[in-house]
């Protein structure tokens, strides 16, 4: 009786959903770059967690979700990439032909700036990985490196490349005005004055 | 030292610990270069959070919560497929009872049926198959060794 009563019971499946539906979207979104991609990744995220509630603990339930939904996408990445050398001719550099945009999701494209989810969807699926599990899941090198199963230095180069790269892609974005700083006083100089 | 490469990377992430951190730094203080760097990197990673946060759309929500359904917490494997399964032969067994539903009515009556569908029988026709081939001897011959290959004209129906 008593063991029965202090057993941990599992949460239902709504709060699950509810609680980690729109961070798992969104990493999925940000590493995919677009909605269909994204929602399709999510689903499979949560097959994924609910055969594996058994094991379900909520301090490291997020870290798991980061991982699983990561590799999960690289996978796939990394799959696409092998049919796209195999099968396709050389002048295919172009994406795969999707399913058709719903009214739903052209909205959502045209309202946002495309630029930087242009950039990003655009760099190679190990630097976005590390790029967004950086900046946008903000997590910390020792995290991402858990993630990805690769070495600190690995991710610190990475994120160093993969923004690199960005920057490249985003050149016409910049615009004179703050080009120009660069070359002067930087806004916020990291602390400098406090480490003389 | 060198220029601080993939280490601005690092300093922009609060990631250096603290002598590397004061190491590059003091580099900073010297290199113009590498203090463009940093600058353009602390750029683009802002420009990157800014970046508006996707929602997931309703309608994945709803199919999230309903599939894969919450059957409990510990689910046998593929359990989804099983139900599928069961779910479509129901449909057929019914279907096939409103359909014979007298027909089985009356032999229930008479005691002389049974209302269990009979399984449907499979039967390939593997002989058929082994005799067609057997009169090909080139280049390998394809005969199964249970035949007699002589006599296997005598196993084709409809041949005598």
């Amino acid at each position: 009786m008593e063991s029965r009563e202090s057993a941990w019971t599992p949460p239902a499946w709504e709060d699950i959903v509810r609680t980690h539906s729109a961070r798992v979207y969104r990493l999925a979104y940000r590493l995919t770059g677009n909605a269909y991609d994204a929602e399709d990744l999510t689903q499979e995220v949560f097959v994924r967690v609910f055969r594996s509630l058994a094991s379900y603990t909520p301090g490291t339930f997020e870290g798991w979700l980061h991982r699983i939904t990561t590799n999960l996408f690289l996978d796939q990445a990394r799959r696409k990439q092998k049919v796209r050398f195999d099968a396709l001719p050389e002048d295919t550099d172009q994406r795969l032909p999707g399913r058709e945009p719903t009214p739903e999701h052209s909205l959502h494209d045209q309202l946002f700036d495309n630029d930087v989810e242009d950039a990003l969807a655009a760099l190679p699926p190990d630097f976005r990985a590390a790029v967004v599990l950086c900046d946008i899941e903000g997590l910390s090198y020792e995290e991402i490196s858990g993630v990805l199963g690769v070495k600190l230095g690995t991710v610190r180069s990475r994120i160093h490349r993969g923004r690199s790269m960005l920057r490249k892609l985003l050149r016409h974005r910049a615009p004179r005005g703050e080009r120009r700083r660069v070359s002067g006083p930087v806004d916020e100089p990291l602390d400098l004055g406090d480490s003389r | 030292m060198s220029h601080l490469g993939d280490r601005i990377a690092a300093l922009v992430d609060g990631q250096l610990d603290y002598p590397a951190r004061e190491r590059a730094l003091a580099h900073l203080e010297r290199c113009d270069r590498c203090r463009c760097a940093v600058e353009e990197e602390r750029r683009a990673k802002t420009t990157v959070q800014a970046m508006p946060s996707p929602e997931p759309s309703a309608a994945l929500l709803v199919t999230l919560t309903r599939n894969p359904p919450p059957y409990g917490m510990r689910p046998p494997p593929r359990r989804d497929v099983l139900h599928a399964g069961v779910r479509q032969t129901g449909l057929v067994v019914a279907g096939a009872g409103s359909v014979s539903a007298g027909v089985l009515a009356l032999a229930y009556v008479l005691g002389a049926g049974s209302a269990e569908p009979e399984p449907q029988q499979v039967s390939p026709p593997v002989g058929e198959f082994t005799s067609e081939f057997a009169g090909f001897q080139e280049p390998m011959p394809f005969i199964d060794p249970a035949f007699d290959a002589h006599n296997v004209s005598s196993l084709r129906p409809g041949t005598r």
